[in-house]
């Protein structure tokens, strides 16, 4: 204690001084409009700069979870979409009174692998069976089409992408609604080739195609591309036409698994009709 | 000795009000640029006696500042300026010291210590206090261009008319 006295003493012009010089710093800027308005501001430019630094870093930490939160509520939005309901119409004399029936639900998934050099493509996806995946579901993504779930594992799935020489999907033009089936042959990534179009109907380049919801693995009406040439071999009766796909498959990461809530009836009703023939 | 303190006292007062009354009103316009200041009350504390206690010595900065500061309207400023003069001029002193040391009863002056010696602690006790002042004034040094010009300048003008006010009245 004594030192400490000591010290003061020794030190006490340096004390006052700077008790002094802090007491004219308080006064500056309390009375001056000047010198206070320039504190002001440099502090909270200070503050404000680092408030918005630290809120950078917390956003970007934070962005998975914002991510998955879309995804679950982009799911949420597109299954109430008329387009993936069902309509129940009980009779014909009730038109007015229609009631919903859902018919296809959303699966959001992360894409944890994927390729497209090769020439069966498949992608694996971070969703399973305890997730409600099951074979043949369809796969699409934002403006696109994926693929079919192939194997269905407890926390994963495998997904025949759209770029495998077994994928087989049916799409209809969007102008006229004739149908064909979309094949892959090995070219790049974002073409395909479109099949079993007859030379009776009018084809143009830059016609959209969208899905069908024939196979009920997709609902219809997703646009799948567009037509970029279509041709007419002699002597052939349908075209050859290649597709621009509308979404590329390069670099996917989001999709949605598409459920059918209907399947199982319609595969019932399906395969009576064909016992019957 | 009472007449000593007499006539610092008074020496303060006078500079006090020569700063005041007229090198406030002083202005010299050197086209846009037309901020310098005058400061020639420095010069009280300056001149005080060497054996003058430290703490006493900043007080009276403290109190001659503030009532400079009044009649300026800039409360703090001058104040802040002139106890850092107070302070720093023990250590300006140490370092300018001559061979045997100061006279018992001297006083920083030309009168005792000869136009050389006098002007060298003039000049870095002016400047270190024109500097403060200016960044005081100015206090941010995003002008630092600012801060420079008008310290060069009112260190130029604040020497001359000390000087003129030295080789006036010659005071011990």
């Amino acid at each position: 204690m004594q030192q400490f006295f000591a010290i003061l003493v020794k030190y006490s012009a340096f004390f006052l001084f700077a008790l002094l010089e802090l007491l004219c710093f308080y006064l500056i800027i309390q009375y001056n409009q000047n010198q206070r308005d320039i504190f002001l501001n440099s502090s909270n430019l200070f503050t404000g700069t680092l408030a918005r630094k630290y809120n950078d870093v917390v956003t970007v930490l934070r962005l998975p979870k914002v991510l998955d939160s879309i995804q679950l509520e982009n799911a949420r939005l597109k299954a109430s979409l008329k387009e993936n309901l069902y309509v129940q119409n009980d009779s014909a004399t009730r038109v007015q009174d229609s009631v919903y029936l859902q018919q296809y639900a959303f699966i959001p998934a992360r894409v944890v692998s994927n390729s497209i050099t090769l020439h069966n493509n498949i992608l694996t996806l971070d969703k399973g069976s305890t997730s409600g995946v099951e074979q043949d579901m369809g796969v699409i993504m934002t403006n696109g089409v994926v693929g079919v779930v192939d194997q269905v594992g407890k926390y994963y799935a495998t997904v025949i992408s759209l770029l495998n020489s077994k994928s087989n999907t049916s799409v209809a033009l969007k102008r006229n609604g004739y149908f064909g089936n979309l094949v892959w042959n090995d070219s790049d990534p974002l073409h395909m080739s479109l099949e079993a179009i007859p030379k009776h109907v009018r084809v143009e380049r830059g016609d959209t195609l969208i899905t069908t919801g024939y196979s009920a693995i997709y609902p219809s009406g997703i646009v799948v591309g567009t037509v970029e040439s279509a041709t007419l071999e002699p002597g052939n009766n349908f075209y050859t036409i290649t597709v621009l796909l509308n979404n590329d498959l390069a670099n996917v990461q989001y999709v949605m698994i598409v459920k059918n809530l209907l399947k199982e009836d319609r595969q019932e009703t399906e395969k009576e009709g064909s016992h019957d023939q | 000795m009472t007449n000593d303190i007499l006539r610092y006292i008074g020496r303060i007062i006078l500079l006090t009000l020569l700063q005041v009354l007229i090198f406030k009103q002083l202005h010299f316009p050197l086209g846009t640029f037309n901020y310098i200041h005058v400061l020639v009350y420095p010069y009280a504390i300056i001149t005080l006696p060497i054996r003058i206690p430290r703490n006493l010595l900043i007080l009276i900065a403290f109190a001659m500042g503030m009532t400079i500061d009044v009649f300026y309207n800039s409360i703090g400023v001058h104040t802040s300026a002139l106890v850092f003069t107070a302070f720093i001029r023990a250590h300006i002193l140490n370092m300018l010291e001559p061979r045997g040391g100061y006279n018992v009863n001297a006083s920083p002056t030309r009168y005792y210590l000869g136009m050389n010696w006098f002007i060298r602690y003039l000049a870095i006790m002016i400047a270190l206090h024109v500097v403060f002042y200016v960044s005081m004034e100015v206090f941010t040094f995003v002008y630092i261009q600012e801060i420079i010009l008008k310290s060069i300048f009112s260190f130029i003008f604040s020497m001359v008319f000390i000087l003129l006010y030295q080789f006036l009245f010659n005071p011990k």
